[in-house]
């Protein structure tokens, strides 16, 4: 077992159309046995991260710890991780019990061992009648299974997993994540998991790293992302339906926000906040699970609204508003009858809003 | 009724030439004789070609050449195959000379080479005498002239199996590979396990090309030794030209040719069945 520690890595790639910096200056402790989700939508440097951290790609510059070991410079046959790649990666000639054997073959264990280990793994995975089929006549969910044998058989010191889960369909995808989740638990082993999905991240990880444009740009537990999301970036990236954003200036002298359509009016804290960092353009963030909404009249509306579109959910039903340019969401429970073109007020809980700076995009209140 | 231009066509130059070809096998027939008709022998001239000893030298021969030429320019094309399909700066210009040789139209090949390896005028045999002190004759015995010919067909060659073995490279799938190096496996041992088995398929087929092409091999034989010294190096195809066109014999031709063609087929047919079925299948 070992910890992960990233210091400072940057990765630039030389592209006829100029240098593409894929991973800017990343720091990054992912503790022993932790199982760490690199979060961020495609294109934001965390796969690179995930390959710099494997041996596949070269840093530009920084330093990658395994343990206390800088492996920069070290072959990932001695860098002792196993990865387990998006579309399994699997060697197409091979059977299923030879791909597993393969990371100890080379490494010339004895045959009894490598047997026994084959078995176990191919147990624990369950996928015992297998072994003697080749890729091709496997199922999308079982080549999964042997990518992960692949990855077991050899214990690692980290896993390092690519949207292991992102070629399943979405029912056994549910399934996978519940299964992947319990056996890194039972295995310990540090696993570092690199998706877009936000939902594998939030229901997965014991910490999650948000990326964007090659930075992290929020790290925390998922609760934490969700409930004290450091930016309009990880507020708008986090959560489903995603947080209403809506573009707003202070009126200081009323201690009010003037959003256009809707007015929100601040709680002196708040207002104080915003002032003494002297910030005027703000974007209020609400989730659209905490806004309410009412058929009677209330003092505290922010707006009173025609719905704009309804979907139901079946548990629940998403409500839409449309103030002028901006969509406002709800989501209310199914038994609540609603229908377009019915003018409902909408109310904003004051401990459910966040305030960001427009400029920065930084959480301020 | 659309077809029949194109039936026309491949009977015409396809199936009427073949026919032509059989029944003359049955007959007794020279070029020269304008005054005589053909006469009918039945199987008499595949009996000829069958007991002739020449003509089985001449098929040892071919066979001789066409394994040793397939396994050289195999070898060096595989080789800069994967020499090539690295990543380095200068690739391009390194793959573009490569081909050369295959540009080059076969007869210059062959006289190019008999004139540089030439015993008095040729470059390699200078070069050869003034390092070691021997003097090497590349067409003078039997075995030397085979392994000439083999050594510059090889050379004519090798671009061609470069090629089809670098786009089988080019086209293996990039995964096996990032997992094999983070598995653990060194260059060799990912040569060993993934390459070799992934390219199986590419390799039969370019193999059994090859091969059935240097079966047929002439130009070079004509421009270099003439099937010499004596008939060290004839082949069946250049027997085959001699016999009916510088011997006139059309008729002992014919069947020469004939059983020739069914004994490529033959080998063919069975190379697919077997080595290619099972390269496929792992």
């Amino acid at each position: 077992m070992a910890s992960v520690r990233l210091v400072k890595v940057r990765k630039i790639f030389h592209t006829p159309r100029g240098e593409v910096t894929a991973v800017d200056d990343v720091n990054l402790e992912v503790r022993d046995g932790e199982f760490l989700v690199l979060l961020g939508p495609s294109g934001c440097g965390k796969t690179t991260t995930l390959r710099m951290i494997a041996g596949l790609e070269t840093p530009t510059s920084g330093e990658i710890y395994i343990g206390d070991r800088l492996v920069n410079d070290l072959h990932p046959k001695d860098r002792d991780v196993a990865m387990v790649f998006q579309n399994y990666a699997l060697y197409p000639h091979m059977r299923v019990r030879d791909i597993i054997a393969f990371p100890l073959k080379i490494r010339k264990y004895p045959q009894e061992e490598i047997e026994r280990r084959v078995r176990e793994v191919a147990e624990m995975l369950k996928i015992e009648h297998l072994l003697d089929r080749r890729p091709r006549e496997l199922s999308g969910g079982e080549q999964q299974r042997v990518a992960l044998g692949r990855a077991i058989v050899r214990r690692p010191k980290v896993f390092l997993m690519d949207e292991p889960l992102s070629n399943l369909d979405a029912k056994l995808r549910v399934v996978m994540r519940a299964e992947l989740k319990k056996l890194q638990k039972n295995l310990g082993v540090t696993t570092i998991y690199v998706t877009h999905d936000q939902v594998e991240a939030m229901t997965m990880a014991d910490r999650i790293a948000v990326m964007n444009k090659g930075r992290i740009v929020q790290l925390g537990t998922p609760k934490e992302l969700f409930t004290r999301p450091a930016n309009t970036f990880v507020a708008g990236f986090i959560g489903s339906p995603p947080m209403n954003m809506i573009e707003c200036s202070l009126d200081e002298g009323k201690n009010l926000l003037d959003c256009g359509a809707l007015k929100y009016r601040l709680d002196p804290d708040a207002g104080l906040t915003l002032r003494s960092k002297g910030v005027t353009e703000v974007i209020l963030g609400i989730r659209p699970q905490h806004v309410l909404i009412e058929r009677g009249k209330r003092p505290d509306a922010v707006a009173q609204a025609p719905i704009y579109v309804v979907e139901p959910m079946g548990t629940e039903t998403i409500v839409n508003f449309k103030l002028g340019e901006t969509m406002i969401r709800a989501v209310i429970p199914a038994d609540i009858d609603v229908e377009a073109g019915e003018v409902w007020n909408i109310v904003f809980p004051r401990d459910r809003v966040y305030l960001f700076d427009k400029k920065s995009g930084e959480l301020v209140a | 009724m659309f077809l029949l231009p194109s039936l026309a066509l491949l009977v015409g130059i396809g199936l009427a030439p073949f026919f032509y070809v059989l029944l003359l096998s049955f007959h007794r027939y020279r070029l020269t004789w304008t005054d005589r008709p053909w006469e009918f022998v039945g199987l008499d001239n595949y009996r000829y070609v069958m007991n002739w000893e020449r003509f089985w030298d001449a098929a040892w021969n071919t066979i001789v050449f066409a394994v040793g030429t397939t396994l050289l320019s195999f070898a060096v094309g595989f080789a800069l195959a994967l020499f090539l399909s690295q990543r380095f700066k200068g690739r391009g210009i390194l793959r573009a000379l490569v081909i050369i040789p295959l540009l080059i139209p076969p007869v210059s090949v062959g006289l190019m080479w008999r004139f540089i390896l030439h015993p008095l005028l040729g470059l390699v045999p200078w070069i050869i005498k003034n390092v070691t002190g021997a003097t090497v004759s590349f067409f003078e015995t039997p075995a030397m002239a085979m392994f000439s010919l083999i050594l510059i067909d090889a050379w004519e060659w090798f671009p061609f199996m470069f090629l089809v073995l670098l786009a089988g490279l080019e086209s293996l799938p990039r995964e096996p590979y990032e997992a094999a190096y983070v598995d653990g496996a060194s260059r060799y041992q990912i040569f060993r396990h993934i390459t070799l088995p992934l390219m199986r398929p590419v390799i039969a087929v370019a193999i059994l090309l090859k091969f059935l092409i240097s079966l047929k091999v002439y130009d070079i034989i004509y421009t270099v030794t003439t099937g010499g010294p004596g008939t060290a190096t004839e082949t069946l195809s250049y027997l085959i030209y001699r016999q009916t066109f510088a011997y006139f014999w059309v008729d002992r031709g014919s069947a020469m040719a004939l059983v020739y063609e069914y004994l490529i087929i033959l080998f063919a047919v069975l190379f697919v069945k077997y080595a290619l079925v099972k390269a496929r299948m792992g």
